[in-house]
């Protein structure tokens, strides 16, 4: 009985949001939510304050499973020979008990999809990303306020997306209808938060079985809701151009990078940028085998011991990400490595963006 | 043209100078005087502009002026090989003036058209006075407002209250040195006293030095190694940055708080004597790191102890080029 009616789509009120935290927190879960870091937004774990949901963090969901940094293992060195490496203590260390990402948009949630298929595909399974997807369930909330920049729906996604997404939570008037979208997510709620009707007396129930006039409402906000987004962005034929083997010498990319300024902004904000660069940080014998985040739009990245550097300036460079995205990524994964969350257009110190891009792509007769 | 107020003739000014820039860089171009022209086109987003690189004449009408011009186009300049014309403000101009002094590029190469500022919009600013998540569908400056339209709203903003930080306490609001000056002097704001750029630098000085380092220390806590403000910055024109050097390794990116400081604090020591409070590395972080209080000391003591204003002249050597034995040194520790 209890199963079948956490299959059903389930009703909060949204002045209980802080006591579903709170029945997560005093489960033993992690709760990791939007938390400011200055001016910035981004996923952490949450503190004493009522949890804010932005539209959208500055920061993407992707770094709770591939972080800025972190230490691939440690190791101890006497002489010429290794000591010692050690990869358990780092995984262990890691303090990764079972979590909840709470507050994700749906853009967030399809970008660890796309990024499985690097970090845990069948050819490669990356202990410290499966680790901590493994242990994260993830809660999405549906996307009620697209922004300028967001084009979602022209990659596949959409405010109400599923995709990637263990729970979702749709705001309708007072309420969250809530929806186990996954086995993980309805096995979380089935054992964190019993129904009125089954729990033990004593336990605190905020979860209630929806009825048919919340279904409707639910139906007619997920019509409503993609409107906004800009579902323009000619992405499948610009693919089809930069499918194409005379693409990569085209003279469009002569005008279309101009104005980058090399920095690292769009590749570190996005989702599924996933490019990091593996060092050694010693201090006398012993030290870390350290991965950090990098970024194809360095010129740093991609040079060689020799000196030579076959992407030598931000044309190439550019070039390199744009295809990366709409080519290369999806010959080898069958999916774009672009969930149009909008980041690194919004972030952009001198706005390039890259939906004109893709236009400027889809209208282009190779030259 | 006398001292102008009301909105309408705000909206007339930004207009005429849209007017004058076209015209000019139509004529440059036409002439032949530049390959290629750099100003200022519609952006993809309210309240954003982007950076254009004309090469036909038929095209200048694309470009546009207005507060949301907030790029510093002088940081395009070193690349180019041939003649570029080049939109720049007040301050541009005066990191353009640095970058002809350090031979970076040939004043005969650039043909330079100032534009007499009123001063640009911080996007922070605008996002803090209207609330958070309110999404601007349609922005509309004119000479004291800002009119934002949105789902739901329609808000109008004094210009004074979202006017980036820097532009306050501009003292050069009107280009040092130009080719041609669009409209004419009065158009821009007045200059401000340079005492009114120092009062927050002075309060800042009176904390305590652990208070200052955590204030310093909590604004690069989020800063991700975009290098957005070196990029945007036109004097961080270092073919290798020390941040890039691999050996040896001078910055590790590995729970990097110290070494994101020793980033920052080299940045900004680095532009001693050069940053001329542009604001181009502030509203390039996607982070929000905000180091101006740091740059503007270092304006400070470098006008007390040299009577030196970075950018004014390109006549001589650049502040650390010259020595002399009277030079005051009592702020070196």
């Amino acid at each position: 009985m209890g199963e079948s009616s956490h299959r059903g789509l389930l009703k909060m009120a949204k002045t209980d949001l802080d006591v579903f935290v709170d029945t997560l927190t005093k489960s033993s879960y992690v709760v990791l939510a939007p938390i400011e870091e200055g001016e910035a937004t981004k996923f952490g774990v949450v503190g004493e304050e009522k949890i804010k949901i932005p539209r959208l963090t500055t920061r993407p969901l992707k770094e709770l499973f591939f972080p800025e940094d972190e230490s691939l293992l440690s190791f101890d060195s006497s002489g010429t020979q290794v000591a010692s490496i050690d990869m358990s203590g780092v995984l262990a260390g890691d303090g990764i008990s079972p979590r909840v990402a709470l507050g994700v948009r749906p853009c967030d949630a399809r970008a660890l999809v796309i990024l499985d298929n690097v970090f845990a595909s069948e050819d490669y399974r990356d202990p410290y990303y499966t680790l901590r997807r493994e242990q994260t369930t993830i809660i999405t909330f549906t996307c009620p306020l697209p922004g300028v920049a967001c084009f979602c729906t022209s990659t596949g996604g959409g405010p109400y997306d599923e995709t990637g997404s263990d729970v979702m939570f749709m705001e309708v008037a007072d309420s969250y209808l809530v929806k186990a979208v996954s086995e993980k997510g309805m096995g979380l709620l089935q054992e964190v938060f019993p129904l009125s009707e089954e729990g033990p007396p004593e336990h605190l129930c905020i979860l209630h079985e929806a009825d048919d006039e919340d279904i409707r409402a639910a139906v007619e906000a997920k019509a409503a809701g993609e409107l906004p987004v800009d579902a323009g962005v000619p992405v499948e034929a610009a693919m089809a151009i930069l499918g194409q083997v005379d693409a990569f010498g085209d003279s469009a990319w002569e005008e279309v990078y101009k104005k980058c300024l090399g920095c690292g902004v769009c590749t570190y904000l996005c989702p599924t940028c996933h490019c990091f660069d593996i060092g050694d940080e010693v201090t006398g014998a012993s030290g870390q085998r350290v991965r950090n985040w990098d970024s194809c739009m360095f010129p740093l990245f991609t040079l060689h011991a020799s000196g030579h550097n076959p992407r030598p300036s931000r044309k190439e460079r550019f070039r390199q990400r744009v295809m990366h995205k709409f080519n290369y990524f999806v010959e080898n994964n069958d999916c774009i490595a672009c969930v149009g969350c909008g980041r690194c257009v919004e972030n952009c110190p001198v706005n390039l963006d890259i939906r004109q891009v893709l236009t400027t792509f889809a209208r282009q007769e190779l030259t | 043209m006398d001292k102008m107020t009301g909105s309408a003739m705000g909206e007339d000014t930004i207009g005429a100078i849209q007017e004058g820039i076209r015209n000019i860089a139509a004529e440059m171009l036409e002439a032949g005087e530049v390959h290629v022209f750099i100003g200022y086109e519609e952006g993809t987003l309210p309240l954003r502009t982007t950076p254009a690189f004309l090469t036909r004449p038929e095209d200048a009408v694309r470009l546009v002026w207005g507060p949301s011009c907030e790029n510093n186009l002088a940081v395009y300049l070193p690349k180019f090989k041939g003649t570029v014309g080049v939109i720049v403000k007040g301050c541009d101009v005066r990191t353009l003036v640095n970058l002809i002094l350090e031979n970076q590029i040939s004043r005969d190469k650039v043909k330079i058209v100032g534009v007499p500022c009123r001063g640009i919009i911080d996007r922070d600013r605008v996002g803090k006075a209207l609330g958070i998540d309110r999404i601007i569908k349609k922005a509309k400056a004119t000479e004291h407002n800002l009119m934002l339209e949105g789902d739901g709203f329609d808000v109008k903003l004094e210009f004074q209250d979202v006017l980036a930080p820097s532009c306050e306490v501009c003292r050069y609001p009107v280009p040092v040195l130009c080719d041609v000056l669009i409209g004419d002097e009065s158009m821009a704001r007045d200059r401000k006293d340079p005492e009114a750029g120092y009062l927050e630098v002075e309060q800042f000085a009176k904390l305590r030095p652990d208070e200052r380092f955590s204030y310093f220390a909590q604004q690069i806590e989020g800063c991700i190694q975009c290098y957005a403000c070196r990029q945007a910055c036109p004097l961080c024109y270092c073919p290798e940055c020390f941040v890039d050097r691999q050996s040896p390794k001078w910055i590790s990116r590995w729970r990097g708080l110290s070494d994101k400081i020793l980033f920052h604090l080299g940045r900004v020591l680095h532009v001693a004597g050069r940053c001329v409070d542009c604001g181009a590395c502030r509203r390039a972080c996607p982070a929000g790191v905000d180091l101006r209080l740091l740059t503007k000391n270092m304006e400070k003591v470098v006008k007390e102890s040299f009577q030196y204003e970075s950018g004014l002249d390109i006549g001589g050597l650049p502040l650390l080029a010259t020595y002399e034995r009277e030079d005051p040194d009592d702020f070196i520790l």
